[in-house]
């Protein structure tokens, strides 16, 4: 069995192998194999045939150096030449069929017009543009004397001496449908209410530019409670020729039309009532 | 290394590419690299040795050292190539040669005298073979390549401490196989150990352990 103070002399007894210098006693066996070890790698090996040329031959170490066509010149992007680009596309085009060229005609055309009017190459083509813009703006200025909105209601009433100023609004598609529809409204109202509002479009519409409540009506013939409120506007009217032809002679009949006018207007009143105290947190009346 | 004081230019010249320093430096390196893997149980030491070199004088352009470093770089891809060996050897099974490569029964005398007559080549790859695999990587580093602790470690990518525990437990090894083999002293019959019989083909062992 080997003990450590056996190991530690082995240990010295090998390094005294390596070193050259007399080994232990005790240690001759390992001496001996450490000699027979040298003694067998004293041979050099047979080499292959690659090893062989190249102990004969050498080896070629490459140069860094770069070559004299490509020295200094950047690299190119493209393989294809430019010369030999234009000379290849006009070959192409010449063996195309019939239907490639007219199609690439074509499409060289289509390009070409649309890059002269990007650009506004094209005649007559910026002239136009400025008197448009010029009769835009004519037309907005002169506008506000005769319109009362922006919708155009009143455009045929100032249809004043400058046909050249109506000509662009009529021209926008959005303004046309709303200019033709509300002329047979306005007239309704003026023919049944003439006693009433004697003057309903004039000096309001003017002035403040804020249409009436006529105007107003009259933009929305299809409103059901239009009907309703002619008839209203019908009964009151009647109702103060009658008291024009009554003078103030306390008749039950006008205390008759009193209560009905009151019943009417009854409604009315007990509905904005709720509404006023629906706001609250239903405690008011408490 | 023979090369002595001249190594530099050698060196030099091995880096450009000059045959002469190529067959300089194989000369003096061939034979401990060509032993360190023939004693390791190589199946064709002299062609991996071939390949080594191979691999050494194509990659020399990149080396800078002395020339102890260079030893320890020819060693370290030496002993890579033993090891892909071994790898290639275990995925194909080779036959071994039993050429029954026994230590010679000799009648009782001298242990010393005994031991110094018979070890010869053969006997020391038999003990070379009885050795697990780094141990005799670490054995074979220290005495054919003249490396140190620290240079065997780094043959090997192993720690220092790893490579003086494998040295230690390859001595005591060896000191056993060394002591079994001078038992014909007492007068016993056979001087035969457990692996004695052992054929010089890689152990399962020895492949793929580093």
């Amino acid at each position: 069995m080997t003990t450590p103070a056996d190991a530690r002399t082995d240990e010295e007894a090998f390094a005294a192998c390596l070193a050259g210098r007399p080994v232990p006693a005790g240690a001759q066996g390992l001496a001996a194999f450490t000699d027979a070890v040298r003694s067998s790698a004293t041979a050099p090996g047979r080499p292959n045939a690659a090893l062989a040329e190249l102990l004969a031959t050498g080896l070629l170490v490459p140069t860094q150096e770069p070559s004299r066509g490509t020295a200094g010149r950047p690299a190119r992007t493209s393989r294809k030449r430019p010369h030999v680009l234009i000379p290849t596309l006009v070959a192409k085009f010449a063996a195309a069929g019939a239907v490639a060229k007219a199609a690439a005609a074509g499409g060289v055309v289509a390009v070409a017009l649309t890059g002269a009017a990007t650009a506004g190459a094209l005649p007559g083509q910026q002239d136009t543009a400025v008197v448009e813009s010029s009769d835009t703006i004519d037309t907005t200025t002169d506008e506000p004397t005769g319109t009362t909105d922006g919708t155009g209601d009143v455009t045929d009433e100032p249809a004043a001496g400058e046909p050249a100023a109506e000509e662009p609004v009529v021209e926008e598609p959005g303004t046309e449908p709303v200019v033709e529809e509300p002329v047979p409204v306005v007239e309704e109202p003026a023919v049944e209410v003439p006693v009433t509002d004697p003057a309903p479009e004039s000096p309001e519409t003017s002035e403040g530019g804020k249409p009436t409540d006529q105007q107003k009506f009259d933009r929305h013939p299809e409103n059901p409670g239009r009907a309703a409120s002619a008839e209203a506007h019908q009964r009151n009217a009647e109702r103060k020729a009658e008291r024009a032809v009554q003078p103030e002679a306390g008749t039950p009949e006008d205390e008759g039309t009193d209560e009905v006018l009151e019943a009417e207007q009854a409604p009315v009143v007990e509905q904005s009532a709720p509404a006023g105290h629906g706001k609250g947190n239903g405690k008011n009346g408490k | 290394m023979a090369t002595g004081p001249a190594f530099d230019d050698v060196l030099a010249a091995a880096q450009a590419g000059a045959a002469w320093a190529f067959e300089v430096l194989y000369r003096d390196l061939s034979p401990a690299v060509t032993g360190y893997l023939r004693l390791h149980g190589a199946l064709d030491p002299d062609d991996l040795a071939s390949e080594t070199f191979l691999a050494v004088f194509r990659g020399l352009a990149g080396f800078s050292g002395d020339e102890d470093a260079l030893r320890s770089w020819v060693f370290t891809i030496a002993h890579r190539r033993l090891v892909d060996d071994w790898r290639r050897r275990s995925r194909r099974p080779q036959l071994a040669e039993d050429a029954g490569d026994l230590l010679p029964e000799t009648p009782g005398g001298d242990v010393e005298d005994d031991v110094l007559t018979r070890l010869g080549t053969e006997t020391v790859h038999r003990l070379c073979a009885g050795l697990p695999a780094d141990q005799r990587s670490v054995l074979l580093l220290r005495v054919l390549a003249d490396l140190t602790v620290e240079q065997v470690a780094a043959v090997m990518g192993r720690s220092v401490g790893s490579v003086k525990a494998l040295q230690r437990r390859g001595l005591r090894r060896l000191r056993a196989e060394l002591e079994a083999a001078g038992t014909p002293r007492t007068g016993e019959a056979s001087v035969t150990t457990g692996t004695a019989g052992a054929p010089l083909v890689a152990r399962p062992a020895m492949t793929g352990a580093r």
